[in-house]
């Protein structure tokens, strides 16, 4: 029976633990019975003890500098890589491929759901609080976008780095800004499963690269540089930890 | 068919006539409407309520902890059997014409 609890995330276990026992030990414990706790318990944890969306979103931003990182390394892997031992390479190529445009297909989605709400939040006050963020995030956007167009004039090098540093900063700066808006707002339960899903495809992606990166070594063992392989890495596991860091935090939390 | 299903509802209306546990809350449910409740769906609903503010843990009997519907409970209890009532005369008007 406390192994049907494990059904439902610690936090609840912990406030309604003892008398949901207490009930079970009163009823016949029917497979219905036992199917009923199970849908609940999960339902719990899918609402309840998910990442907060808000974290996923600073998550999301870190892991995609280790996304973008990984794609410029992998571009023309397939010329080190012989014709037959390209099979499990390319699974996890397209495995990485496939999750991250779930992932951003997630976060999207979940900008979009919450919208309508943000922007009746801006028309009611909100924009008091959120102006500053949003018109700094424009400007840091402004100056990168000035910086790409000054790389594709002249290629330089110099400029190819600012332009790479205020895109960085201005990936942040509307992190911050949506991470803001996100606070004021009230999640929908949609939101939960999409922070999940994001959870999940970054997972995914950082297993299939590591799959990747061991079958493609295999045979050249210098095409991926130690200082490409230092910011997939960092960025990948920093952006992990901050939406399990999320997920632990909101599981241990004070029940009522 | 059940009348109602709707497990916060029929929560409420058990817990208008006074606090009860879980354990009483189902047989007084199974017996007013007809409706067994499973043991999570029944902490699920409560869970929310209790979120809600429409009901409050009273302190626990054992293992065992009672709930009361609270002020906002009561309100919204009230304005849920409303909605029936409207729901109940519009089919009954409706039926009553076809036959």
């Amino acid at each position: 029976m406390k192994l049907l609890l494990r059904a439902y995330p610690r936090r609840w276990r912990e406030r309604y633990g003892e008398e949901l026992l207490a009930l079970l030990e009163t009823e016949p414990l029917t497979w219905r019975v036992r199917a009923d706790v199970l849908r609940s318990g999960l339902g719990e944890r899918l609402r309840g003890s998910g990442p907060a969306p808000r974290r996923v979103l600073w998550a999301w931003s870190l892991f995609v500098i280790g996304g973008i990182a990984f794609q410029k390394t992998s571009e023309h892997w397939q010329v080190v890589v012989p014709g037959p031992d390209r099979a499990v390479p390319t699974a996890a190529f397209d495995t990485v491929q496939v999750a991250a445009a779930i992932g951003s297909a997630a976060v999207l989605a979940g900008v979009a759901l919450a919208f309508p709400a943000f922007l009746r939040d801006l028309r009611s006050g909100g924009w008091t609080a959120l102006g500053r963020p949003i018109v700094l995030a424009s400007a840091v956007t402004s100056v990168a976008a000035g910086a790409l167009v000054a790389v594709a004039l002249d290629h330089d090098i110099v400029t190819a780095s600012i332009f790479i540093i205020f895109a960085v900063v201005s990936l942040f700066a509307w992190t911050r800004a949506a991470a803001l808006a996100a606070r004021r707002l009230q999640p929908l339960r949609v939101h939960r499963h999409l922070a999940l899903t994001v959870t999940a495809t970054m997972v995914a992606i950082t297993i299939a690269a590591a799959v990747w990166f061991a079958s493609v070594t295999a045979h050249a063992p210098s095409f991926v540089g130690a200082e490409q392989l230092a910011v997939i890495t960092t960025f990948m596991a920093a952006g992990i930890a901050v939406a399990a860091t999320g997920a632990r935090a909101e599981g241990r939390g004070p029940a009522a | 068919m059940a009348a109602v299903n709707n497990p916060s509802l029929l929560i409420l209306t058990s817990l208008s006539s006074g606090p009860k546990h879980g354990h009483a809350l189902l047989l007084d449910i199974e017996s007013f409407a007809d409706v067994r409740l499973g043991p999570g769906t029944l902490y699920g609903a409560i869970t929310r309520l209790e979120e809600q503010g429409l009901i409050e843990p009273l302190d626990p009997e054992d293992r065992r902890r009672p709930y009361r519907i609270t002020a906002a409970g009561t309100m919204t209890l009230a304005a849920s059997l409303e909605g029936l009532r409207r729901i109940v005369r519009t089919g009954t008007t409706r039926l009553a014409a076809a036959t």
